[in-house]
């Protein structure tokens, strides 16, 4: 069940939820490096001192909101432009 | 015919193109705890892997950078495919099967398929946001069936499938590699030798291009109407092309990999995604019916 997390405790982890989850993913050769990133939640909550309901919905919240708004539309453009490029070039 | 032979070979009876046993031991050797397959079936043993192309080939062939998502080939039918192996399972085994996992939340999988199909042999991490390449499927889109059956497993691959030769050829020569040059903002590496030697995938600006019309971009775009004083404004948000195309993908279900870039000049994916014309000659006339 999702839990209201308050916009103070959002604000205070957002970032750092964010890049101690999958947002970044390191390897070393092919092999997931799982130290301070690519944790899952409860790996991410245990660090914190935090509980896993509370680092799940703010991860969910920051995944989008830690975007710029037009993030989304700049990435359209971006594949259009390649996708033109592409296709010129023969 | 034993029973992994059956299983697989009825997997590409159900439109897999390639398909792969793994065991629950080698998956939980890298998933983390409450993301494994026994956290979903308990008792779970073995995961039965199902691949196929992603896309017709020629969905990679359209000037329009959103064909190929609106093309999907496997990805249509993987689940029907994975349930009927999990109904195999069942019916003709005995052994409790299920061939989907609760939804994923975010960024984080309930199970890697990922991970999954690389310990069932399917395939090796790339380059290129660390996504699973297969020699002859290029980059493909997987299905799983999670079994308490215990299986035979294919195990990992014991060559890589990436570095290509071309790629290692071309890292000795400039330091890069078509999958990083096209995308450095997600993309970030070193090959040494004929080996990966470390990766990293910022998959923030990757989201944004591979799920651009999506639940999240529509998300993102509501927080901005709701948030805009301007009514004028607002109503420009709600109707304009950007909301209306990820209506589009949301209800149609084309949410997931509008991007690809990264491997649009990949040469294992090159070489999966060409054809060979064949002539049609009278025999191949009476062969196709």
């Amino acid at each position: 069940m999702a839990k209201y997390v308050s916009p103070e405790l959002y604000n205070k982890y957002a970032r750092q939820i964010l890049e101690m989850g999958l947002a970044i993913q390191c390897y070393e050769g092919t092999t997931a490096v799982r130290e301070t990133s690519s944790l899952s939640d409860q790996e991410i909550a245990d660090r914190l001192g935090l509980d896993v309901e509370d680092v799940t919905e703010i991860r969910c919240i920051a995944e989008i909101d830690l975007l710029p708004a037009d993030a989304w539309l700049e990435s359209d453009n971006w594949k259009r432009e390649k996708a033109r490029k592409h296709f010129k070039k023969g | 015919m034993n029973a992994e032979e059956e299983i697989k070979q009825f997997a590409l009876q159900k439109g897999a193109d390639a398909a792969g046993i793994a065991s629950v031991a080698d998956i939980n050797h890298y998933a983390p705890p409450g993301h494994r397959p026994d956290d979903i079936l308990i008792g779970a043993k073995s995961v039965v892997v199902l691949a196929g192309y992603s896309a017709f080939q020629g969905a990679w062939h359209s000037p329009d950078h959103r064909t190929h998502y609106y093309n999907r080939d496997f990805p249509r039918i993987r689940l029907s495919a994975a349930a009927a192996v999990s109904r195999l399972i069942e019916s003709r085994y005995g052994y409790y099967s299920l061939a989907e996992t609760p939804p994923s939340l975010g960024f984080n999988p309930c199970l890697s398929h990922k991970l999954c199909a690389e310990m069932a042999g399917l395939g090796t991490r790339s380059l290129a946001a660390a996504m699973v390449l297969n020699p002859k499927l290029g980059m493909p889109s997987f299905s799983i069936c999670i079994t308490t059956m215990p299986l035979k497993a294919d195990g990992p691959m014991t060559e890589p499938v990436c570095p290509h030769p071309s790629c290692v050829k071309l890292w000795e020569k400039h330091r890069t590699t078509p999958c990083l040059d096209i995308c450095p903002e997600c993309l970030s590496g070193e090959i040494e030798g004929e080996r990966i030697k470390w990766m990293r995938y910022d998959r923030r600006i990757c989201t944004t291009r591979a799920q651009t019309e999506s639940a999240s971009s529509w998300l993102r775009t509501l927080l901005e109407a709701a948030n805009e004083p301007d009514p004028g404004v607002r109503k420009n948000i709600f109707l304009g092309s950007s909301s209306r195309l990820n209506m589009a993908a949301i209800t149609s279900g084309a949410v997931f990999g509008q991007c690809g870039w990264c491997l649009i000049n990949c040469p294992v994916c090159m070489q999966a995604r060409t054809l060979k014309a064949i002539e049609p000659t009278s025999t191949t006339a009476e062969d196709s019916h």
